[in-house]
């Protein structure tokens, strides 16, 4: 494929988007999402270190447009440089786990004797731990880190993908469309992303989003439990770890944290659904 | 009992397979001659699939010989190509396949011309793009169909019997020595059997020294096509020989009882 076709599917792609009230919010609010994350690289309203120990858990202001945390620190300004982080999490995220499963699944549906019900089990057997606990495990050694919180991720949602897209890949890796290229004379490499990975797009696109959505939850989770960013960095969770503590009485606190969080996951979820329908509409 | 000849391009002989523990093939041999077409007919689970499927490389024997223009066709470990004789690597360059059911043989995303071209690419044959687009539009029309109308359309947008031709056009693209067709009528409704029969007869006119061997328990669909026919029951041949003498004066009795089922 061409660079111009490349350009010309991905301007049909967003287009057709576009077209719906669901794919325009996810693209309105993912576009603002790396707007402000770029923004946030050269300019915040205060700088993040900047306290005002007299502005403690302040009111939304003209100088603090969405208030102080306990530290008098411009809760804008976290988010905003949150905003990176959490874009750098979930783009990470979706890369790793979306090779990692790939990867499984190509191992899954080989026709290499033993390769894929081996696979299969191992896949069945790691599937059962929870990210929780795979990002504990990553901290030891590691310590607290973006890097722990997108590998915890990557394994437990790249399992996963593997997992739920196996039964289509299976049916494509097995349809005589591909024993026609492998007779002939396709290599394994050529009709796995010829033939079965286009074929399982529409599962990528969902469980991809999915696992885009969930790694900003998990990064939330993850650094409220202590093994997420480290002190210092700012993020969504972070801020929310902060804050959460005194929601009873600055409830405003975790109010606009929590916001960005569900709009940012909803968003990714609504992309997803609206990738799996334009590609219904490609295959028709 | 045996049917391969000197003169074959393709030939089985003593072929044994099992699956499971179960043996479907029993000594099994035969050949397709250049410009020959053999039907290979039996019932259900006779063994006629594997047979041909064996022929073609596209499953492994347990034992016996396959030859393809006089040479060994050794498939590498699980049947593929690294580690394969040069028989094998000829013959998966030099054949094309027919299946049953044509909406499962193309890409449910790929467009007709992407798909009948994909032999092409595969072979190398296919570099330059107008000559590739000139074999593609060649191959659709010796199968029957309007290149002009096919090119862009996707399988959701064909009817069984346009969706059977193209699978057709695929197979002939890469211009192939050998073609098996593996019951290609029998998931096609009754009037578009005959543009398939025509597109396959009018792909042996075009292409006088291929070799055709067509899977089929329609004898009807043998009787046009078939120059010579094998008759497998059980994973034994019971019969061969040229289509007249088999189907007008069958021997055994197995074939005696296909040819008064075919005439109830």
């Amino acid at each position: 494929m061409t660079m111009r076709n490349l350009s010309e599917s991905c301007t049909r792609v967003f287009r057709a988007i576009w077209r719906r009230g669901s794919g325009r919010y996810a693209l309105t609010v993912l576009g603002l999402w790396m707007a402000v994350a770029v923004v946030s690289l050269f300019w915040t309203p205060q700088p993040l270190l900047a306290t005002d120990g007299y502005h403690v858990w302040a009111a939304p202001s003209a100088a603090h447009p969405l208030g102080t945390d306990g530290t008098g620190a411009d809760v804008l300004s976290w988010l905003m440089a949150g905003s990176r982080t959490n874009l750098v999490i979930a783009a990470l995220t979706v890369v790793c786990s979306g090779a990692l499963g790939l990867l499984l699944v190509g191992l899954m549906v080989s026709r290499r004797a033993g390769l894929g019900s081996v696979t299969v089990a191992v896949v069945d057997a790691l599937i059962s731990i929870p990210t929780v606990l795979i990002a504990l495990l990553l901290t030891v050694p590691f310590g607290a880190s973006v890097g722990v919180i997108v590998g915890a991720c990557s394994i437990a949602y790249g399992l996963n993908l593997a997992r739920v897209a196996r039964p289509a890949a299976m049916l494509a890796a097995r349809s005589d469309y591909v024993g026609s290229a492998f007779a002939g004379g396709a290599s394994g490499w050529y009709a796995f992303t010829r033939h079965v990975v286009p074929n399982i797009a529409p599962v990528l696109a969902v469980q991809l989003s999915i696992s885009a959505g969930t790694s900003v939850l998990a990064e939330a989770g993850l650094t409220y439990l202590g093994v997420g960013v480290g002190a210092g960095v700012p993020s969504w969770g972070h801020s929310l770890a902060t804050s959460v503590k005194f929601i009873n009485v600055f409830p405003l606190t975790v109010l606009w944290p929590g916001l960005v969080v569900t709009l940012a996951v909803v968003a990714l979820n609504l992309l997803g659904d609206a990738l799996v329908r334009v590609g219904e509409e490609v295959a028709r | 009992m045996s049917t391969s000849r000197p003169s074959a391009l393709l030939s089985a002989t003593h072929i044994e397979k099992s699956f499971g523990g179960r043996r479907v093939l029993f000594d099994v041999s035969a050949a397709v001659g250049a410009g020959e077409c053999l039907a290979v007919i039996g019932g259900s689970g006779s063994g006629k699939s594997t047979l041909t499927r064996i022929m073609l490389g596209l499953e492994t024997r347990d034992s016996g010989e396959v030859t393809y223009a006089g040479r060994p066709v050794v498939p590498g470990r699980g049947g593929r190509i690294p580690g394969s004789s040069e028989g094998f690597r000829a013959l998966r360059r030099e054949s094309g396949l027919v299946f049953q059911n044509p909406f499962a043989s193309l890409d449910p995303r790929w467009t007709v011309a992407r798909s009948v071209a994909e032999p092409l690419v595969l072979t190398g044959r296919g570099p330059d793009r107008e000559q590739t687009a000139s074999a593609v539009c060649k191959a659709l029309a010796t199968a029957g169909l309007d290149p002009s109308e096919m090119l862009e359309r996707r399988p959701a947008q064909l009817s069984g019997g346009q969706a059977q031709r193209v699978a057709i056009a695929r197979a002939i693209v890469a211009e192939p020595r050998v073609i098996l067709a593996d019951e290609p009528m029998s998931a096609i409704d009754v009037t578009a059997r005959v543009q398939i029969l025509d597109a396959l007869n009018a792909i042996r006119t075009a292409r006088p020294d291929m070799g055709l061997i067509v899977v089929s328990h329609d004898l009807g669909v043998v009787q046009h096509l078939a120059d010579r026919i094998l008759v497998l029951h059980d994973g034994h041949v019971v019969e061969s020989g040229p289509t007249d003498g088999v189907l007008g004066s069958p021997k055994a009795g197995y074939t005696r009882d296909l040819v008064a089922a075919a005439s109830l």
